[in-house]
């Protein structure tokens, strides 16, 4: 693991991430069933005015998750 | 699974006899529909069976299983449209409901309809559903769609490697529906070679020792269920161990079964297998094998293809104008509204009151004693025709302009605009989608509110719907909007009302949002739990159907609902205002007993008694009031709106009281069908009476408020 780690919520619009943990949270098995897993890749795309929830980029779907659920979630961001 | 007549009887007598059993075979097939939300799997239940089930373009439309049948060639089959779900891990009750079908309702065939533009993640429903019964078929559905996305899906290639019949599908367009029947009648059950899922050696190995176990014990048990049923023992999934072993009448803490299971967890923990993780382990296998095959299947030309929806969505779901565009566009709709509905209101109203002297003639001429005629005419007649005048053109746009951005997928987007003011207010972002199906009926909206899971979440959103005005009360606010305050500023303008519904209408997101906040920390106290929620690739709506869904379906059923209650709220007018109990008419005592109370509110006795009247439908409270005021007790026609005008200030209007009637009909109870609705939602009387509560004493306090700063601040300045 590399120490550019970070959580979901802080991904740079536009940048995409290879999700690396999912942290326990009472919606962990609901992100597990819409593809969020361990290796695959996510993209922050946009945000509404209150910079919260975000939409999210993943196998071909658009996602809206609140920061509180995104911090739980750490990625990897590559370009 | 186990011993159901279709998997024993027709089948267990081989191929060769299939000829003879035909008949039997095809005479009742039951078919489960299932698939991720927003995928089309109402759209191709409404294609097979001719149902109108109502679709829309975003995820959680379908929240009761829906029933319908259809027959092709000799065959009659039975289908059930479930809920969409991403799993059967039963996260939400909608998923739980449509999980509960395929693992015990056992159907022939399980139809999962997947979305070809999305196939990857389809394929998580796909494969939890294999895993239970091998008697699937895949259908990929919104292939037009992929197309324009430069998608292709081999859809051969697909059937060989999983081996179940695959159909290509555009539902929507009535593209390969055929194919499709022609797949389910000539379906033969599998005998054990669909594909299943693979986690490797170990697992296998693991989930092989208690299935056998199972199967042991349970001779007549299916392989494939078996093996599920040891996977949820494993991953210590109780609820879905209890339903399954319930239904089946099996024990799976039989000693001989658990020595098993211990066994198998002491070989996981060997290999290093945490098995509290293992139920993340098996989904991030079962996503690893849906990229596998995919990348097998599916040829994206256009990496990028995204592009288009984010195009729109830079600015409809943007941080500067997202939430500006959505006022604008709800001000559009209801200019187009406001506008499209002036001249044919005139129309039908003309015509209605034409024809009153004819029937007036009429029963005259067929003997009807005198106060008969005049009950029917100047009671129910006149009552009738006011509403539909009245109610229908803007309806008549009002929603179909509704259901294109329903379809078009807008309205999670709202959601997503919003969602920051939710937060505050400790509830759900999906609340707002909610109150969007408010705004054409509160009840609709009531039922809509089982999109959010959270129990306390949908209490709140269920408690403050009616915050959000109905379409049955958008005539009295324009009407009374436009008399009394366009008049002071631009003159009778249409722009003027619809900017007036619309504050009003974020007026009412505002008490709503203050409301659910109040709600949240006191009765139902609590934070907002988690919120995750897919967006809809934007769709091209079909107009031919909007405007059959919106006119047939909505339309004509609220335009009828108000009517059935318009007709003897009339007669009950006319026989208040024509009985007199010493001199005075039964309506006059009525509204004198309720007057100082109206007063109090900056309104009177008769507006008053035309909300309790208007309980059972908000759409007949102006016509009461109107009705009221006519000292002979019914309605008189009046050609224009200055001669409404008028009347309304004979009895002592002002732009206070019009103000206070109009914040009133906002904030009061919400209408009969509504608290039915809310009580059959909630199962709870104390909810109901606390929905029917609560806006009455926040309605009525603003306008109390209200009227008694605005007649101080006339005192002082006027």
């Amino acid at each position: 693991m590399t120490d550019n780690i970070i959580s979901l919520d802080k991904l740079p619009l536009l940048k995409r991430g290879r999700i690396v943990k999912i942290g326990s949270d009472d919606i962990k098995n609901r992100l597990l069933d819409l593809g969020l897993v361990e290796g695959a890749t996510i993209q922050a795309l946009y945000e509404n005015a209150f910079s919260n929830p975000r939409a999210y980029y993943i196998r071909d779907t658009l996602i809206a998750i609140r920061k509180r659920e995104a911090s739980l979630i750490l990625v990897e961001p590559y370009d | 699974m186990g011993l159901t007549g279709s998997s024993v009887g027709i089948y267990a007598v081989g191929q060769k006899k299939r000829t003879a059993c035909e008949k039997c075979k095809h005479s009742n097939i039951n078919i489960a529909l299932a698939g991720n939300p927003n995928v089309g799997k109402s759209t191709l239940f409404n294609v097979l069976t001719g149902l109108n089930q109502h679709t829309g373009n975003w995820p959680g439309k379908t929240v009761l299983s829906a029933f319908g049948s259809y027959e092709y060639m000799d065959g009659k089959y039975t289908l059930v449209d479930l809920p969409g779900t991403y799993s059967l891990n039963a996260n939400s009750p909608e998923e739980e409901t449509a999980g509960n079908y395929i693992c015990i309702e056992n159907p022939d065939i399980t139809v999962v309809v997947a979305d070809a533009t999305s196939l990857e993640r389809n394929f998580n429903l796909l494969f939890q559903i294999l895993e239970m019964t091998e008697n699937v078929i895949l259908c990929v559905n919104l292939v037009d769609e992929a197309k324009k996305k430069k998608i292709t899906v081999d859809v051969k290639k697909l059937s060989e490697i999983l081996k179940i019949p695959v159909v290509a599908l555009s539902a929507g367009r009535k593209k390969g529906i055929d194919e499709f029947k022609k797949t389910v009648y000539n379906y033969d059950k599998l005998k054990g070679e669909a594909k299943n899922t693979d986690y490797g050696a170990v697992i296998e190995r693991v989930f092989g020792i208690v299935a056998e176990a199972i199967i042991k014990v349970y001779g007549s048990i299916d392989k494939r269920c078996a093996r599920w049923l040891g996977m949820r023992i494993l991953e210590k999934n109780e609820k879905a161990i209890l339903e399954y072993c319930e239904k089946n009448n099996i024990d799976v803490n039989l000693p001989q079964i658990q020595l098993k299971v211990k066994e198998a967890q002491k070989l996981l923990e060997c290999s290093g297998i945490d098995t509290s993780k293992l139920h993340e382990r098996l989904i991030s296998d079962i996503y690893r094998q849906s990229e596998e095959i995919c990348s097998k299947c599916v040829v994206k030309k256009d990496k990028s293809y995204y592009s288009r929806d984010y195009k729109i969505d830079r600015i409809l779901t943007s941080k500067k104008y997202g939430i500006p565009s959505m006022i604008l566009l709800l001000m559009g709709i209801l200019w187009l509204t406001v506008t499209g509905a002036n001249y044919p209101s005139q129309i039908i109203s003309n015509i209605l009151f034409g024809f009153e002297d004819d029937i007036f003639g009429a029963l005259t001429w067929l003997n009807f004693p005198e106060w008969s005629v005049s009950l029917i005419v100047l009671g129910v007649y006149r009552t009738l025709a006011w509403i539909v005048s009245v109610m229908l053109p803007p309806m008549a746009i009002f929603f179909p302009l509704f259901t294109f951005l329903e379809d078009l997928g807008y309205l999670p987007r709202v959601a997503f605009n919003l969602d920051g003011f939710f937060q505050k207010s400790h509830t759900c972002g999906k609340q707002a989608l909610t109150m969007c199906m408010g705004l054409g009926c509160n009840a609709a909206g009531v039922v809509g509110c089982r999109i959010i899971d959270s129990p306390r979440e949908r209490l709140i959103a269920i408690i403050t719907n009616s915050f959000v005005p109905c379409n049955g009360r958008f005539p009295l606010l324009i009407t009374v909007g436009t008399m009394f305050f366009a008049g002071m500023l631009w003159g009778e303008s249409s722009l003027f009302s619809a900017v007036l519904v619309a504050a009003l209408i974020v007026f009412g997101v505002m008490i709503t949002l203050f409301v659910s906040k109040f709600l949240s920390k006191t009765f139902l106290k609590g934070m907002s739990s988690s919120f995750v929620m897919e967006m809809p690739p934007y769709r091209r709506p079909q107009a031919g159907k909007i405007i059959i869904r919106s006119v047939f379906d909505r339309t004509l059923f609220v335009l009828f609902r108000a009517v059935c209650v318009a007709a003897p709220a009339g007669a009950v007018i006319w026989l208040m205002a024509n009985i007199n109990i010493g001199d005075i008419s039964i309506l006059e005592r009525c509204a004198a007993f309720l007057d100082p109370i109206g007063r109090l509110a900056g309104m009177d006795g008769y507006i008053l008694l035309a909300f309790i009247l208007g309980f059972p439908a908000n759409e007949i409270v102006m016509p009461i009031i109107i009705m009221s005021y006519m000292s002979a007790g019914y309605m008189t026609e009046y050609s224009n709106i200055a001669q409404l005008h008028e009347l309304l200030v004979q009895n002592g209007w002002t732009w206070v009281t019009a103000l206070c009637v109009m914040i009133f009909s906002l904030v009061h109870f919400p209408c009969a069908t509504t608290v039915l609705t809310i009580k059959k939602e909630t199962q709870s009387l104390k909810w109901t009476v606390l929905s029917f509560l609560l806006p009455l004493i926040i309605g009525f306090s603003l306008c109390v408020i209200v009227s008694f700063v605005s007649n101080t601040l006339i005192s002082i300045f006027g």
